[in-house]
């Protein structure tokens, strides 16, 4: 036959092919990734919920970094697992905001907090959970060491298999700055979009964590009376348009300070006279318009939450306990992004409530409903079980029998 | 050499053909797990896990988060024996009645629970029942002497059987006149799995639920049917939970909707998409409202139905949504495929959501970790462009589509050089399949192109193509090996990590991951292809030894690579950096995606680099 004749030489190949394509079927057809493998212990501790909120308890800074990983990385298969861990000596809040620069994609890794000479068992045990898969783009690093640490932690790392990657710096400013740079090494660009606050009142700043998980903004640290050297080189590395956005009001951050930071780029100031103000003017504000480019290639700048209206999901953290606020910036990052809003250990403050009052979702219909969700960050030590319950009262959808006559619905 | 750079060009093929294999299985892959994992909480982002040891453990936890409402006129207890009944009960949680609904067993223990319950609800009583406060259902009518000793005004649903209850709770809705439209929901006493899904349903619209046999609608049923004529039935479960005679037997008294699907999990997805605009009843849960967010109930079809019913209380009133069911060790693949179709997407900021968040019912035992982890990650909002891992986006499928064309291409290829061309030196002709490897059909018709009506010609080694033609070819002399050695490269380096230097000053982009990449990946393709790959192609045509073929092609084999990774890799980079929202690691397919897109850029630029070089003669296309 003419085709035997032909193709006879052929055998070989043809059977190959035919071979690879009915592995490649039994591949398709018998292929069954495990995602059902992995299996928890039962929790032990009670955790508070309402019907709107969740608590992620913790009644220590390394508690509550560890709770607040495990709700965004359940780990149970490689896509939920996260690229690296940063891990963050306590002690000084400052360091912590630096380190929430890091976590932004392509990192994706969480804060946990360590000792100074050593990482505490519930947090080694969180890093055996989370199993991170290494960074593509930095030699498959698994940890982030941000600050000095004691050998004895990168001994403890190595026994983990944990390569690692340290930030070291002489200043909180130099460690801010250098952090950024590490950033702009992955981007091949700076992030033209940044923040500035104060070195010294961490609850004006503390909720900028989770929009710099979201969207990878650094945060900057001003004095009273002065620039650091150290943020006035990160600024000037960001040759135009730059913009920046300041954290704290005038007594805050001095209008001084704020005309020296012109020179750098456009400066704004979040609104808000107080921190409980400021973090939900920081929930509302938003800033779009050109950012840097030439002709028709011009990037568009977008920054700020702009949230208005329902349908989103809130962080509440207490005021008075930064470091245990910034970890929960991640919860931003994956999951339900959303602003971090302040609140007192015991009560819910007014801004914060007529903010929640403004974005209370309305009935709509069995079809479409919007609904807003919040995370409430530490054991009820640190926030009260009754303002979980205010704050559920204010999140949940406001159903017609609920709306008393004469009420705007 | 000769030899190594055979091995080197099957271990490119093999790269090119097996890399988005591999990439297409890890974006599938589950990886490797912890043997254990602790916790210090159930909560995902999203997901919330009601866990509970018994039903009556659930019905406390789920009156301790619920919304305190404003004192309910009344609380209806239902007892626990009898499923239809306290189904049918849930009705009395929507509006406009609001009542809480509990369930009840004879237990000493439970009695006073319950009986705290109410009293902490204080119900004002309903004034169109004689001023009702507790509605008692099936047993839990034996609760009467307590609640008369509490000065509680009682009434009392208590037939002979589960039809004539159940008829009695619609009956009682009637008279509170809390029944708005004509709608009633049917199912069978077959299976209660077959009649769950309703039940979130019924807590938050009110629909009146009646109840029939498999194969006959009971007396009972039949005498409230024949109030009217113009009722719309919605009739929840497949053929062999409510039979064909029932259906027909129902159209005399209205209009009929089945819906149903053959086992528990796709009835329940059923439900939860179904809608019918006349009174716009279901949950309508699709891609339709994907504008909205949805709440999700998960039950575990180990359960207990009492469990599921207790936590459907959860979801009425500000929360509502469908009630699902799962395995508990597995996603059945209905709900997985449901859930996906209802994952939402972002298209400005992922802030801008909405947020679907689904609740569990039950402790570990009753939907395992694993599913909670699976649904959670299901679930999470998702960039519509590229839907994520293991999301499917369009750009992922025309990225396999590509691929496969690719394969096929570089299959038809092979056979026809080694059928028809026999004369094609070997090197060359492992470069046309690299060719088809790298550029896809685009590679075919390039090869139809080069060799259409001159292949009598390359016989006398004449190559009398016109000049556009012949750059074409010099270009994919390039571009075969070139090309697959750049991305194969380019590839190694993803999967090994990038290499990273921070330098400091102006020039820090240099260390930046991509530009080592495109650096080392440019330096590895034009030393590989300067050394080896070139002198062995065109040893066929020129005498000279290999030293001199190197010298003499040095400049070419520069400007044409160069002129090929320029257009190449700016449109990686443009493509990884910043057509992506973040940016793709080899184990996507969306890598391959990109590199096939930015080698059809390189063809273009390389192809404008070798026009000077064939008009001035420096190479002659042999491809």
């Amino acid at each position: 036959m003419d085709f035997t004749r032909r193709m006879g030489h052929l055998r070989w190949g043809l059977a190959l092919v035919t071979g690879l394509i009915i592995i490649f079927i039994l591949f398709i057809l018998f292929y069954r990734p495990g995602y059902y493998q992995a299996n928890a212990k039962p929790q032990t501790h009670p955790v508070q919920k309402t019907a709107n909120t969740g608590r992620l308890p913790g009644k220590n800074v390394f508690e509550t970094s560890v709770s607040v990983s495990q709700t965004v990385y359940p780990a149970t298969f490689a896509d939920n697992k996260p690229k690296a861990v940063i891990l963050v000596p306590r002690g000084d809040w400052r360091r912590a905001l630096t380190a929430a620069n890091v976590i932004h994609f392509p990192v994706d890794a969480p804060i946990l907090y360590i000792k100074k000479d050593k990482i505490p068992e519930i947090v080694k045990k969180e890093i055996k959970r989370l199993d991170p898969e290494g960074l593509f783009v930095d030699g498959n690093v698994k940890s982030f060491i941000v600050g000095s640490v004691n050998q004895k932690v990168k001994d403890e790392l190595k026994e983990l298999k944990l390569k690692y990657r340290q930030f070291n710096a002489t200043s909180i400013y130099d460690l801010a700055a250098k952090i950024d740079h590490y950033r702009a090494t992955i981007n091949s660009d700076h992030n033209d979009m940044v923040m500035v606050a104060s070195a010294n009142a961490p609850e004006y700043s503390i909720f900028s964590a989770s929009w710099t998980a979201h969207a990878g903004s650094p945060t900057f640290f001003v004095n009273k009376d002065k620039i650091p050297q150290a943020t006035k080189k990160a600024l000037s590395r960001r040759p135009q348009d730059t913009f920046i956005y300041l954290l704290g009001n005038s007594k805050v951050i001095p209008p001084g300070i704020a005309k020296e930071l012109g020179r750098y780029g456009h400066v704004q100031r979040i609104p808000g006279k107080n921190h409980f103000e400021m973090s939900t003017g920081f929930a509302g504000y938003a800033d779009f318009g050109p950012n840097f480019g030439y002709w028709i290639a011009k990037t568009i700048r977008m920054f700020g939450w702009g949230i208005a209206e329902a349908g989103h999901n809130f962080i509440f953290v207490n005021a008075n306990k930064p470091e245990m606020a910034i970890p929960a910036g991640i919860l931003s990052h994956r999951g339900k992004h959303g602003p971090m809003l302040l609140v007192k250990k015991d009560a819910l403050p007014q801004p914060v409530e007529r903010y929640l009052k403004t974005v209370q979702p309305s009935y709509t219909g069995e079809q479409e409903q919007l609904f807003n969700y919040g995370w409430i960050i530490g054991d009820p030590e640190i926030i009260e079980p009754e303002v979980q319950k205010d704050i559920d009262k204010l999140l949940r959808v406001k159903m017609p029998s609920q709306v008393k006559k004469g009420d705007a619905d | 050499m000769k030899r190594f750079a055979l091995y080197l060009s099957f271990i490119l093929i093999a790269l090119m053909v097996a890399g988005p294999f591999y990439s297409l299985k890890e974006s599938l892959s589950a990886g490797k797990l912890p043997p254990e994992i602790t916790r210090q909480h159930m909560l995902t982002g999203n997901t919330t896990r009601l866990a509970c040891q018994d039903w009556t453990d659930m019905q406390d936890l789920v009156w301790n988060i619920k919304p305190a409402a404003k004192a309910p006129k009344a609380v209806v207890v239902a007892g626990s024996d009898s499923w239809p009944l306290a189904l049918a009960c849930q009705s009395f949680s929507a509006p406009p009645l609001n009542l809480p609904v509990l369930l009840y067993e004879n237990d000493r223990n439970l009695k006073e629970k319950i009986i705290k319950k109410i009293n902490s609800f204080s119900p004002a009583g309903l004034d169109k029942l004689g001023g009702t406060q507790v509605i008692l259902a099936g047993k839990a009518t034996a609760l009467a002497r307590e609640m008369q000793k509490l000065k509680l005004n009682t009434y009392e649903i208590s037939g002979p059987n589960t039809p004539t209850n159940v008829t009695s709770v619609f009956t009682t809705m009637q008279k509170l006149n809390a029944l708005k439209t004509r709608d009633v929901l049917v199912t069978s006493d077959e299976r209660v799995s077959y009649a769950l899904p309703a039940s979130t349903w019924l807590a938050q619209r009110g629909t009146p639920l009646l109840l029939t046999s498999r194969n006959d609608i009971p007396q009972p049923t039949r005498k409230v049917l024949e109030q009217g004529n113009n009722w719309q039935f919605y009739v929840l479960g497949p053929r062999d939970i409510v039979g064909e005679d029932v259906i027909n037997e129902l159209k005399k008294w209205g209009e009929v909707n089945r819906i149903g699907a053959p086992n528990p999990f796709g009835n329940a997805v059923k439900f939860a998409s179904f809608y019918d605009h006349t009174n716009r009843f279901g949950w309508q849960a699709t891609q339709v409202n994907a504008e909205s967010a949805q709440h999700l109930l998960l039950g575990s079809i180990k359960d207990n139905w009492q469990t599921i019913l207790a936590g459907t209380q959860l979801f009425s009133g500000s929360n509502f949504g469908p009630l699902l069911l799962t395995k508990s060790e597995k996603l059945p693949s209905q709900v997985q495929k449901f859930l996906w179709s209802l994952s939402p997407d972002w298209w400005v900021t992922p802030a801008e959501g909405p947020f679907n968040h689904l609740w569990l019912l039950g402790g570990l035992e009753q939907i395992s970790y694993a599913v909670q982890g699976r649904v959670d990650f299901i679930q999470e909002l998702r960039d519509y462009l590229d839907q994520g891992d293991q999301g499917v986006s369009g750009i992922d499928a025309l990225a396999l589509v590509w691929f496969a064309l690719a394969l096929a291409s570089a299959i038809w290829t092979w056979f026809h050089l080694s059928t028809r061309l026999t004369q094609v030196d070997p090197f060359m002709k492992i470069s046309w399949i690299l060719v088809m490897l790298v550029l896809g059909p685009v590679g075919l018709w390039a090869y139809y192109t080069c060799y259409r009506g001159y292949d009598h010609q390359t016989v006398l080694g004449q190559f009398p193509r016109p000049l556009c033609v012949q750059v074409l070819s010099a270009t994919l002399g390039t571009v075969g090996f070139g090309m697959s050695t750049m991305v194969a490269a380019a590839f190694l380096l993803a999967y090994f990590g990038m290499p990273l230097f921070t330098v400091p000053g102006f020039f820090f982009w240099l260390g930046s991951p991509m530009t080592q990449s495109i650096i080392w990946s440019y330096l590895v393709a034009l030393i590989v292809n300067m050394f080896l790959f070139v002198p062995l192609m065109l040893r066929a045509k020129e005498s000279s030894s290999y030293s001199d073929t190197v010298r003499d092609n040095t400049l070419t084999v520069f400007i044409s690579m160069t002129s090929i990774s320029i257009g190449m890799m700016s449109a990686m980079w443009l493509l990884q950096m910043r057509g992506l929202t973040v940016m793709p690691e080899e184990e996507n397919l969306i890598w391959w995606g990109t590199v096939w897109a930015a080698n059809l850029v390189g063809l273009v630029t390389g192809y404008i680099g070798n026009w000077p070089l064939v008009v001035k003669g420096r190479k002659i296309g042999t491809m």
